[in-house]
């Protein structure tokens, strides 16, 4: 399997074996996706020619020579199967790539969760035909480069002696554990844009992704999860530092930030936005789902550092007089009903426990003067008619709105009788979070309760939404410290 | 059965027992509007405590925000800055203020490019050269990124050393603490913590500029040599003239700013204030190395009646004597051992991370030694080598400090071809590449010092072989 380096530079011979010219570079077809279904080796890209450079009286030519037309090629040099040589100057065309233009372009290492640059790459023949295979990320590759294969031994050597690189082992990646990552920069034109594989991509976790997109710049990052579905650029999105996530979004098409947006969690969606000044933060509004916007607006109402700044509406409610059996029946059907329809919200997706409430009969009357600023959340009503359940006392509400009565674990409402009213396996709430109140108190008082999610209510002791564990996790646990000097500086 | 279906809410309310230490802990009913009560009450007291403790934390974040601006701007004035201008002072009067003018725009000019080259393009200065030159451009820029950083690291222990002697303590005790003191910071992750000792430290030299005026200056002489260019046709003008521009515009400075826009995530529609921010760093060094040289020419120059050679720490200090008096030596040394150890820790850490992310080898402390031993050697071998070479028995600290400078100096103008190239690159920089007047005094600065630093190492050597040349 010889490297790009070992290949160039050497000479290529006619059929009588005299040197004509130095092999330049090697030309690959990037392979569409549908390439890659007709032909699964296509992954990684043919060579379809090389580059000989011609040096006659009048300076240097570089000429394409279709890959047919060689006999042999290896670290020896190139042989010609044919003699006759189109001497029309090289220019690449579209879906092709020079493999010279690789060499020290950042890359994402899927495997092993990083960003690595090219020091150089391989290549390897197989019936007859050459392919990328993979990308060599060693320092040893980069000695190779700059003084051949005396310096890469001697190196190897030297940092022998030193010990053991921790990647020692592993230098190459499978060019199919690859993803390019987009050039930074303002110019235009002559950037390398590789099309990003979503497959490949989508074999990471959202943290994993998350960490990697930590090396890279916003416009890389929006760029990579360009190429992922809404839902899960919106997961890797959340498992970033709110000031990034601001940073990516901002870098991405408005429409676009619009849709992951409406995927987040209200609170992070709040959170991220919190970090835009006002008139991007209005644009994007704008943008969202109007639903997904209000409740995200409701949350940005309250200062960053209470219990209201770090909770989610997200959460399940239902009135007091329900069964046990309607309202598994409900989620139920609402869980069917996202699947169908984009429109219909699917259940939260932790979901350690769901709330009673008592409504405010007569019904929704929603008091216009309120005793503080505080807003209670505005719920929007019941959704399309095949995602409700009716029942004798009206349709089941999933987001009932009303004074917090009991909550109900997951656990209690899967072994309960279906027959049983939902009141009868609820426990009172533990305790509650008042939504100015400070986060770290809040954070604190699920610690010490053990909880996994804090209803966080108004002064009527109105639900207006949940803290979870893995927010009040984010306030205890210590944040990286210095966000702002330079990682290297650290 | 009946009773179940409305809610009893005394009933729940019975479950879950009183407690009402908590007022913010909601059952129902009654209790419930009790404790809302009771909270409403006590909240004044929550309240200002809130207050309180979001105060502490916006005094806290302007500190975390002006951090990186306060490094920058006081990293160059390290050991080696204090010790050229004093030099200049010492040795030349006001004569040399011209010449600090032209390295502000300078230093102006290119530290803005590779802010702009930060917000441009996200990346930092190692990453753009790799990328634009190529593995041997990149061995080259790092090589030369390497010497003169470790020529920076011998200077600040060279400036330990010579604080330490201010206080009477031998070097041979201090330097080797204060090596393995910041090789400790660094591997076990709480320099961070420290860093700020450091930076309040440093802040002793801002006595420098109560002191130029307190020494009370030939005001006129001042202002003449600011506007009017004159020097000396000497070997020793030529070489403290390279150092003046090597300690002020340094490598490492550069590579620290590029970074630190790009991973503030500044772009270039929120530019404009970064632009600013740079200017007035420069502007603000510039005010502390100016008044550096007048504080000292106004009392070391003027007592010496004319030139004097600075030899050690406690004739250097002297020029905070009009401010300070008897304690100028004192805070003179906290001063130097501040920003020495500051950039002692600083310097060899940033250079070991650019120099493996140029090649890819495993890098950041959070790795062990076996992990990233080049890593880990390159860092700790510059750190023990500056205090080794500072240690040398009988080598004269200043002069050592000052012919760092000298060589930083000569190796400027490499990077800063390298920073111009790219920094023009459409493909880069799009239509954010220089404006002429940029590129004249960039590029200008470029030539004018690798031509002063050619005619200096050539008359280095001849000197050196014994060639005598006519002074003026």
């Amino acid at each position: 399997m010889p490297s790009l380096t070992e290949l160039l530079d050497k000479p290529v011979r006619d059929t009588l074996g005299d040197e004509i010219a130095r092999l330049q570079d090697l030309v690959v077809r990037l392979p569409s996706e549908e390439d890659t279904t007709k032909r699964p080796a296509d992954v990684y890209p043919p060579v379809i020619g090389i580059v000989a450079r011609l040096s006659g009286p009048h300076g240097k030519r570089d000429v394409f020579i279709p890959i047919e037309k060689v006999k042999t090629m290896g670290v020896r040099g190139v042989r010609l199967a044919s003699p006759a040589v189109n001497l029309q100057r090289f220019a690449k065309r579209e879906g092709e790539l020079v493999l010279r233009g690789l060499w020290d372009r950042q890359v994402l290492d899927v495997e092993g969760r990083r960003v690595v640059r090219i020091n150089d790459l391989d290549l390897a023949e197989r019936n007859g035909v050459w392919r990328l295979v993979a990308v060599d990320v060693s320092p040893s590759a980069a000695m190779r480069r700059l003084g051949g294969m005396g310096l890469e031994n001697f190196g190897k050597r030297v940092v022998g002696m030193l010990g053991r690189e921790a990647g020692a082992n592993a230098p190459l990646i499978d060019w199919k554990m690859v993803v390019p990552v987009a050039e930074s920069g303002q110019g235009e034109g002559t950037m390398l844009r590789l099309r990003v594989p979503r497959d490949r991509l989508a074999l990471m976790r959202p943290a994993d992704l998350a960490h990697v997109l930590e090396q890279l710049t916003p416009q890389q990052s929006a760029d990579l999860l360009d190429a992922l579905p809404d839902e899960a650029a919106a997961d890797t999105l959340e498992e970033l530092e709110d000031e990034q996530q601001a940073q990516i979004l901002r870098a991405m098409d408005p429409e676009r930030a619009a849709d992951v947006l409406e995927e987040m969690e209200p609170d992070e969606a709040a959170d991220a936005l919190q970090e835009l000044p006002a008139a991007e933060q209005a644009d994007l509004l704008g943008r969202m789902d109007r639903e997904e916007a209000a409740d995200v607006q409701d949350l940005l109402g309250y200062p960053e550092d209470t219990a209201g700044g770090i909770m989610t509406t997200d959460y399940i409610s239902v009135p007091d007089w329900v069964t046990v059996g309607e309202v598994i029946a409900a989620m139920r059907a609402r869980t069917r009903a996202a699947a169908h329809d984009d429109e219909e919200e699917p259940l939260p997706q932790a979901l350690p426990e769901i709330y009673v409430v008592a409504e405010e009969t007569p019904p929704p009357l929603r008091p216009t003067v309120r005793t503080n600023s505080l807003k209670p959340r505005g719920r929007p009503g019941p959704h399309a008619a095949a995602a409700v359940i009716e029942t004798e006392r009206g349709p089941v509400n999933l987001e009932a709105e009303g004074r917090l009565v009991g909550v109900v674990s997951l656990r209690d409402l899967l072994l309960a009788d279906p027959s049983a009213l939902i009141t009868s396996i609820m426990r009172p709430p533990a305790c509650v979070a008042h939504p100015l109140e400070n986060e770290r108190d809040a954070a604190h008082l699920m610690a010490d309760h053990d909880l996994v999610a804090l209803p966080v209510v108004d002064d009527e002791s109105r639900m207006l939404g949940i803290v979870t564990v893995d927010d009040a996790i984010d306030v205890i646990l210590p944040t990286a410290w210095k966000k702002r000097i330079p990682r290297r500086f650290q | 059965m009946e009773q179940l279906i409305a809610p009893d809410v005394r009933k729940i309310d019975e479950i879950g027992e009183t407690d009402v230490t908590r007022p913010l802990r909601v059952r129902s009913g009654a209790s419930a509007a009790r404790e809302t009560l009771a909270a409403l009450f006590e909240r004044p007291a929550r309240r200002l405590r809130q207050l309180r403790k979001s105060r502490l934390a916006k005094v806290l974040a302007v500190l975390g925000i002006f951090g990186p601006g306060l490094i920058t701007a006081n990293a160059g004035n390290d050991a080696g800055a204090v010790a050229t201008w004093s030099q200049v002072g010492a040795q030349y009067g006001y004569q040399l203020l011209w010449v600090l003018v032209i390295i502000t725009v300078a230093l102006s000019v290119v530290q803005e490019m590779c802010a702009r080259m930060g917000a441009a393009t996200g990346q930092g200065l190692s990453d753009l050269i790799r990328e634009r030159f190529g593995v041997r451009g990149a061995t080259f820029a790092m090589l030369t990124l390497f010497i003169a950083n470790a020529l920076v690291t011998i200077s600040e222990f060279a400036g330990v050393a010579a604080a330490s002697e201010l206080f009477g303590i031998s070097k041979y005790i201090t330097v080797p603490i204060a090596a393995v003191g910041v090789w400790l910071l660094i591997t076990r992750g709480s320099y961070g913590r420290v860093e700020k000792i450091f930076l309040v430290m440093t802040l002793a030299f801002l006595t420098y500029p109560i002191a130029a005026i307190m020494a009370q200056p030939d005001w006129r002489q001042v202002l003449l040599h600011t506007i009017l260019p004159s020097g000396h046709l000497s070997l020793t003008f030529l070489q403290l003239l390279v150092a003046t521009v090597g300690t002020t515009i340094t490598p490492y400075m550069q590579l620290f700013i590029q970074s630190s826009v790009a991973e503030k995530g500044v772009d270039m529609q929120h530019y404009a204030s970064e632009r600013t921010e740079t200017y007035l760093g420069s502007v603000f060094a510039a005010i502390v190395v100016g008044s550096i040289v007048i504080a000292t020419g106004a009392t070391i120059f003027v007592a010496g009646n004319g030139a004097t050679v600075i030899t050690d720490a406690s004739q250097a200090a002297v020029a905070l004597e009009p401010f300070l008096g008897s304690l100028a030596p004192l805070l003179f040394g906290v001063g130097l051992i501040g920003a020495s150890l500051l950039a002692a820790a600083v310097v060899p850490l940033s250079t070991a991370y650019a120099v493996c992310e140029s090649f890819g080898f495993e890098r950041g402390i959070s790795h062990s030694f076996a992990e990233a031993p080049v890593f880990h050697t390159l860092f700790t071998g510059m750190i023990a080598f500056g205090a080794l070479v500072a240690l040398i028995p009988g080598l004269p600290l200043i002069s050592l400090i000052i012919v760092a400078q000298i060589i930083n100096g000569t190796l400027l103008p490499i990077l800063l071809v390298f920073i111009l190239k790219l920094v023009n690159d459409r493909r880069i920089m799009g239509k954010y590449v220089n404006s002429r007047p940029e590129n004249v005094i960039a590029w200008g600065t470029t030539i004018m010092l690798g031509a002063l630093s050619a005619v200096m190492i050539v008359t280095t050597l001849l000197v050196a072989v014994g060639v005598h040349l006519p002074t003026a």
